[in-house]
């Protein structure tokens, strides 16, 4: 280890340098006696630690340290002091010395010490450099590799593609006589392989799909549609399939649909592959197929529900997961590539929508999922103030929100069950009735019972009231006057915590 | 000259009558059965001079079919092949530690399987 020891003082030098060379044969000790040469000499030399007097003749360790860290090098820095110069030794420490050493009756037994002490605290950090350094190459190869696999994947599956329509058209082409007359055997044939070809043509396209949608590449056509509409077409598909299995399929439509924005292709696709598991998985009985709206929770809900052997609790995580059917030989084959439920989960998630599964063994099952209604949020602001009012108002300017207001707890009210806002910003004084009062009428309506609630109060003796009263039922609540940012982070974090949770 | 019987052991119907299509053309007589189960009792029951048998089936996989079988003192001199659309070397391993005595992945070469099948029934004179 070689040290470059800065002591204008002979007598300490030389004591310096007994004292290094007693505790360890590896040390080799340059030394100098002023800055000037300390600086020639470290941009000379390779040192592994600087041992320096607090002052210098023509310096001080402080200069003589900032000078080498803005030099940019990180040299272990060890700083020696007389006794009751602490102080300064704690001003080094913050310029970057690694430590220092006090000019004492123990110095010979510490200056050994803190030397070692201070190579373990450089080599510890060297190597966390080190580890930070390959842990970002990494995660730039991960990346990398994650794009070239995407990559890859969509080329392959076009690949596959091109000999697919080429077999395909081959079959076809013989199949409706153009090559000549085809007796019933050849025609059992060649059916057969069609309808593998087919099969392994969704196969390729699951494969794709969701290699799209895992990287978040797919583009979606979004349209104001009507979910019902959708479900009518899968049951049309669907029937079939069913009968097949003299298995019944049923649907129960929510009648007023609000047209909703989503990809109705894909939601098909989703939906299609619900109903055609449910089938695959039921032996008697049959499918039904519901629409409802929660007008208050600004979503719609299908539920695709089955009569079949449902499935045990602890496998319910896994069924959203990629490849879930596959591994091991001892699975029921259902002619699939494991992934429908995975892309399905892909495009209800991409569509901010939820997608679930209950179920019980031996009962049935019901797949879920959820798709929201409007990107409009309703708001009604309810305050005797009109001055409040208006400052509400200001902040939902924005247009995902319709700021509705009302002066009075009864037309609140009256406004909440006509317009069903998604969210009610309540102040607890009002004019006719109270605040508790208006929010346990709008829990007593089926329609408005769901409404988050936000109360506001400026009257301090109200606060504790309210924190009380907050406390007991879960109240959110703000004091007046509030900030737009608290009133409106308190707003939106309502708002989604309820749409999401719910 | 009897015609030799051959048991097809495979669950993708499709698969199974191409399959059994296939060696009827070639002179041999053909059963199939859709599970492992049926696969065994068909095996007891109705003599096979030759099984092929795919790993990947419900109720029972491929690889236990042949463990049964080749335990079985009434079954164990059935030739066995393995037909399957798995790929792990891992099943072909366990398969020969088993006792098969043949093993072809999907999709198969006919002429190769036909081959191996005139071997196994010993048509093939030395």
């Amino acid at each position: 280890m070689r040290i470059l020891l800065i002591e204008d003082n002979p007598d300490h030098a030389v004591f310096t340098k007994r004292v290094l060379k007693k505790a360890s044969q590896d040390y080799q000790v340059d030394l100098v006696n002023e800055a000037k040469q300390a600086f020639k000499k470290i941009s000379e030399e390779n040192y592994d630690l600087i041992l320096c007097d607090y002052r210098l003749p023509d310096s001080s360790a402080l200069d003589i340290l900032k000078e080498i860290r803005e030099k940019g090098k990180d040299l272990p820095f060890i700083v020696v002091t007389s006794s009751g110069s602490e102080k300064i030794a704690v001003e080094l420490m913050k310029e970057g010395a690694y430590d220092y050493v006090v000019k004492d009756s123990s110095y010979e037994n510490t200056l050994p010490v803190v030397i070692q002490r201070t190579q373990n605290i450089y080599n510890v950090k060297k190597e966390k450099e080190r580890l930070g350094r390959e842990l970002g190459e990494s995660n730039e190869k991960l990346k990398q590799m994650y794009v070239i696999k995407s990559e890859f994947t969509s080329m392959v599956s076009h690949e596959l593609r091109t000999p697919l329509t080429a077999i395909k058209e081959g079959i076809a082409i013989v199949l409706d006589g153009s090559a000549g007359q085809v007796n019933d055997q050849q025609k059992e044939f060649l059916e057969m392989a069609k309808k593998n070809v087919d099969r392994l043509k969704r196969l390729i396209d699951d494969v794709l799909d969701f290699s799209k949608l895992e990287s978040k590449r797919l583009e979606f056509k979004m349209r104001q549609s009507n979910i019902n509409e959708v479900i009518k077409d899968v049951e049309k598909t669907q029937r079939v399939v069913a009968e097949a299995k003299s298995l019944y399929l049923k649907t129960e439509l929510e009648p007023d649909m609000p047209l909703i924005e989503f990809d109705p292709d894909r939601i098909n696709q989703v939906l299609a592959n619900l109903v055609s598991n449910a089938i695959k998985f039921t032996e008697t009985g049959g499918v039904t197929i519901s629409s409802t709206k929660d007008e208050s929770q600004n979503v719609i809900e299908v539920c695709v529900r089955d009569t079949g052997g449902g499935m045990r609790e602890e496998d319910l995580p896994k069924l959203f997961q990629k490849f879930q059917q596959l591994g091991g030989l001892n699975q029921r084959k259902t002619g699939g590539t494991g992934l429908g439920l995975a892309i399905s989960k892909e495009i209800i998630e991409q569509h901010r929508g939820h997608i679930w599964a209950e179920s019980e063994y031996g009962k049935g099952s019901a797949f879920e999922f959820t798709l929201s209604i409007r990107r409009k949020y309703k708001i009604l602001i309810i305050d005797d103030d009109r001055i409040i009012l208006d400052v509400c108002e200001k902040f939902f300017k924005k247009d995902i929100y319709t700021a509705i207001r009302s002066e009075t707890g009864a037309e609140g009210i009256k406004i909440a069950q006509e317009e069903l806002p998604n969210l009610i910003i309540l102040d607890v004084r009002l004019n006719d009735i109270s605040g508790y009062e208006v929010i346990d009428r709008l829990k007593g309506i089926k329609e408005t019972r769901n409404i988050p609630i936000l109360l506001m109060s400026g009257y301090i003796d109200e606060l504790d009231k309210i924190k009380s009263q907050s406390e007991k039922s879960i109240l959110p609540w703000i004091s007046k006057p509030f900030n737009k940012d608290e009133f409106l982070s308190k707003a939106s974090s309502l708002l989604t915590k309820w749409l999401a949770g719910n | 000259m009897e015609r030799k019987k051959i048991l097809i052991i495979e669950d993708e119907p499709d698969v199974a009558k191409l399959l059994a299509a296939r060696l009827k053309g070639a002179g041999y007589e053909t059963l199939i059965a859709g599970d492992g189960i049926e696969g065994v009792k068909f095996a007891h029951r109705e003599n096979p001079d030759l099984i092929i048998l795919d790993l990947m089936l419900p109720a029972g996989n491929g690889l236990a079919v042949l463990e049964n079988l080749k335990l079985s003192s009434h079954c164990r001199y059935i030739p066995v092949i393995i037909l399957t659309g798995a790929k792990e070397e891992e099943y072909k391993r366990r398969a020969i530690e088993k006792g098969v005595d043949a093993y072809f992945e999907k999709p198969y070469e006919a002429d190769k399987l036909l081959d191996s099948i005139k071997n196994l029934l010993g048509e093939k004179q030395g």
